[in-house]
C-alpha cells in the first residue's frame, strides 16, 4: 500500500473525479487517460519527479495562450512510459515553458516601457 | 418452507458481500493477495455479479502483468464498455475502500469460498427437490444414490481434485504406454539408442542418462557443503535450462546480492576467472567475450529474485505469479537452510522438513520442477536425511572426491581432471546410488561431465 488510509482516500476520490469530469463531457478520453496515468505515476510509481516539476511551472504561470495550447498538446500526444519519449518531452514542455516565461517577461518590459 | 424463511436463509448463509469486497479490495492493493486470491478463487465463486466481473478484470491485469491498482481497473473496465456511469464508480470505489491487511487474506478467501460451496449445496437441494417432484416414477434407491453421488462431490472434493473414473485410468495408460512406444521406435531410428529427454536437460550428459532430465512436478534436492559448489551447481543448470534451452527459470537466491549473481554470469558465460572479472583485471578482449556472454543471457529465460528473508509461504506466491505470468519451468532455491524461520520453536529438521513439503506440493501444484539447494554437514551428511529423501524425486550430493580416491580409482585415471561426484541418492525413476564425476572450475565458476581420456 503506498500510503496511509488519508492517502488511499485521496487516490480514490481523486481518480473518480477524473471520471466523474470526463462522464460529464468536461474533459476529453485523452485527457482523462493523461491524468489518470499522471495519478499512478504520482501515487504508485513515484518515480516521474521531473515531470511533476514542469507541471507545476506550467500551472503557475498558465494563461491558455498558443504556447499553453501547444504544451497541453505536447502532454497528450507524449507516450509517458516509454523512458526516452519521457525525457524527450519532458525537455520540450521544459523549453516550451521557459519561452512561455520570456514572452511573458518581455511583454511586461514592453508594456512598462509604454507607461513611462 | 415458508418465503420469509428462506429469504432469512438467503440473506444469512448464502453469501457475505462483506468478504467479497474485502478480497477485491486486497487484490487491488497487494501483490500478495492478488496472487493468494487468484489462485484459490474463481469468478463463479462470488455472489454479486459486479464482484465476479470485478475479480476477472483485477486477473487479466494480473495475467499481462499490469500492476491491478484501482486506476488500472478502472481503465480496464472502461476499455471493455463496462463502467460507463458514475454510479458504477460509486460502487467500485466502496469496493476498493475495504481495505484490509493482507495478512488476513487468506481467512476473507476462505469465507468466500465457503458461501461458494453453500450456494451450491443450496442448488443442489432445489435440484433434487424438483427432480423429486418429477420423476415420480423412478426407483427410490436410484433417485437416492444419485443423489449421493452429487453430494460427495459437493462435500469431499475441491475445485482441483479429482477422481479418475475406470475409463480415465485406461485412456491415460493407453497414452502413456503409446508415448513411450512411439519414443523407443524414435530412440532405435533417430537417435540411434541413445535416450531422449523427458523433462529439462541438467546440463550433465551422465546425469540425464541416468534421470531422463528434471521433470515437470519433480522436487529435486542438491547437498553440498559450504563453498563447494551450490551456486555453482544452481546456475550451471540455469544456464543449461535457461540459457542453452530457452526454457523460463526463476532463481531464488537467500544470501547473495544481484551485482554478485550478475558478476556470477560473467564468469559462466565467458569461462574468464570470477576473481579476475570481480576485481576488474581483464582486457579488452576478454571484456568483450564477457559483453558477448551478457548478450546471450538477456534472450535467455532466466528470471533472478535475491531475497533475503525468504520464507516458504513467499515461495509459493512468487512461483505462483512467475508460473502464471512468466511460464516457468523450472524454480531454483539457493538455499533453503537461510530461509525464514516460520516458528522458532521448532527443531532445524522440522524446519527443513516443512519447507522441503512445501516444495514438492508446490511443484506437483504447479507442474514445475523445482530444485532445492541444501548444506551438508562437514562430515557430508545431511541433516533430516530420511525425511528430505521421502519427500524429493531425485536426492543429489556434491562432494569433492578423495585424494586417494583419485590415486586409486582406475576409472578415475582414466578421466581428464575429475575432482567432484555428483551422487546419486535417490532416484525415483531410475538408478540410484551412482557416482558420476565431473570437472568443477571453481574460479570459472563453470562444471562440466569429466572427459575421458582417449
Amino acid at each position: 500500500m503506498a500510503g496511509g488510509n488519508n492517502l488511499e482516500q485521496i487516490y480514490h476520490q481523486t481518480a473518480n473525479l477524473i471520471y466523474d469530469l470526463f462522464y460529464r463531457y468536461r474533459i476529453s478520453e485523452e485527457e482523462k487517460v493523461f491524468l489518470l496515468n499522471l495519478l499512478e505515476m504520482t501515487f504508485y510509481k513515484k518515480d516521474k519527479p521531473q515531470l511533476l516539476e514542469v507541471l507545476k511551472r506550467w500551472n503557475d504561470g498558465f494563461n491558455d495562450s498558443e504556447l499553453d495550447q501547444i504544451i497541453k498538446a505536447t502532454l497528450l500526444a507524449a507516450d509517458w512510459s516509454d523512458e526516452q519519449s519521457f525525457l524527450f518531452n519532458t525537455q520540450v514542455i521544459a523549453d516550451l515553458i521557459d519561452a512561455r516565461e520570456q514572452m511573458d517577461n518581455e511583454g511586461e518590459n514592453t508594456g512598462g516601457d509604454e507607461n513611462e | 418452507m415458508n418465503s420469509v424463511l428462506i429469504e432469512q436463509i438467503e440473506k444469512e448463509l448464502l453469501f457475505d458481500l462483506e468478504s467479497e469486497r474485502r478480497v477485491l479490495s486486497s487484490m487491488l492493493h497487494s501483490e500478495e493477495a492478488c496472487i493468494e486470491a487468484y489462485s484459490s478463487l474463481l469468478a463463479a465463486d462470488f455472489y454479486a455479479p459486479r464482484h465476479a466481473t470485478i475479480f476477472d478484470l483485477i486477473c487479466s491485469l494480473f495475467d499481462r502483468e499490469i500492476r491491478p491498482t484501482y486506476v488500472e481497473l478502472l481503465k480496464e473496465g472502461n476499455n471493455l464498455g463496462m463502467f460507463t456511469n458514475p454510479r458504477d464508480l460509486e460502487e467500485i470505489k466502496y469496493v476498493a475502500e475495504h481495505y484490509i491487511d493482507d495478512e488476513n487474506i487468506k481467512y476473507w478467501i476462505g469465507r468466500v469460498k465457503d458461501k461458494s460451496r453453500l450456494r451450491k449445496y443450496e442448488k443442489f437441494l432445489r435440484q433434487r427437490y424438483q427432480k423429486l417432484s418429477e420423476e415420480t416414477e423412478k426407483e427410490s434407491e436410484q433417485i437416492l444414490m444419485e443423489a449421493e453421488e452429487e453430494l460427495t462431490n459437493l462435500t469431499a472434493l475441491e475445485i482441483d481434485d479429482k477422481i479418475d473414473t475406470p475409463a480415465d485410468m485406461a485412456h491415460l495408460g493407453y497414452d502413456e504406454v503409446e508415448r513411450r512406444f512411439i519414443r523407443y521406435k524414435e530412440i532405435q531410428e533417430l537417435h540411434k539408442g541413445v535416450l531422449p529427454l523427458d523433462g529439462l536437460p541438467t546440463g550433465f550428459d551422465n546425469l540425464n542418462h541416468i534421470t531422463l532430465g528434471y521433470k515437470p512436478g519433480d522436487l529435486i534436492i542438491l547437498g553440498a557443503q559450504t563453498g563447494h559448489g551450490k551456486t555453482a551447481f544452481a546456475l550451471h543448470t540455469a544456464k543449461e535450462v535457461a540459457v542453452n534451452s530457452q526454457h523460463n527459470v526463476l532463481y531464488l537466491n537467500t544470501e547473495m546480492s544481484r551485482q554478485q549473481i550478475a558478476l556470477r554470469w560473467g564468469a559462466i558465460l565467458s569461462s574468464i576467472d570470477h576473481d579476475r572479472i570481480r576485481s576488474g583485471n581483464i582486457n579488452e578482449t576478454e571484456l568483450s567475450i564477457i559483453f558477448n556472454g551478457y548478450s546471450r543471457l538477456r534472450q535467455s529465460g532466466f528470471y533472478s529474485y535475491p531475497c533475503p528473508n525468504l520464507t516458504p509461504e513467499k515461495t509459493i506466491s512468487i512461483a505462483r505469479k512467475f508460473r502464471v505470468q512468466k511460464s516457468i519451468d523450472l524454480m531454483i532455491i539457493d538455499y533453503i537452510g537461510r530461509m525464514d524461520k516460520i516458528d522458532p520453536r521448532l527443531q532445524e529438521w522440522q524446519i527443513l522438513e516443512q519447507i522441503v513439503k512445501t516444495q514438492k506440493m508446490l511443484a506437483q501444484n504447479l507442474n514445475i520442477a523445482v530444485m532445492c539447494l541444501v548444506q551438508l554437514n562437514p562430515d557430508g551428511t545431511l541433516q533430516g536425511a530420511k525425511r528430505m529423501k521421502n519427500e524429493s524425486d531425485l536426492l543429489l550430493k556434491l562432494v569433492p572426491i578423495p585424494k586417494e580416491e583419485l590415486d586409486e580409482n582406475e576409472d578415475l585415471k582414466n578421466c581428464i581432471n575429475p575432482n567432484y561426484y555428483i551422487i546419486v541418492e535417490k532416484n525415483r525413476d531410475g538408478r540410484s546410488g551412482v557416482r558420476l564425476p565431473i570437472t568443477f572450475d571453481l574460479q570459472k565458476q563453470t562444471m562440466k561431465d569429466a572427459e575421458r581420456k582417449k
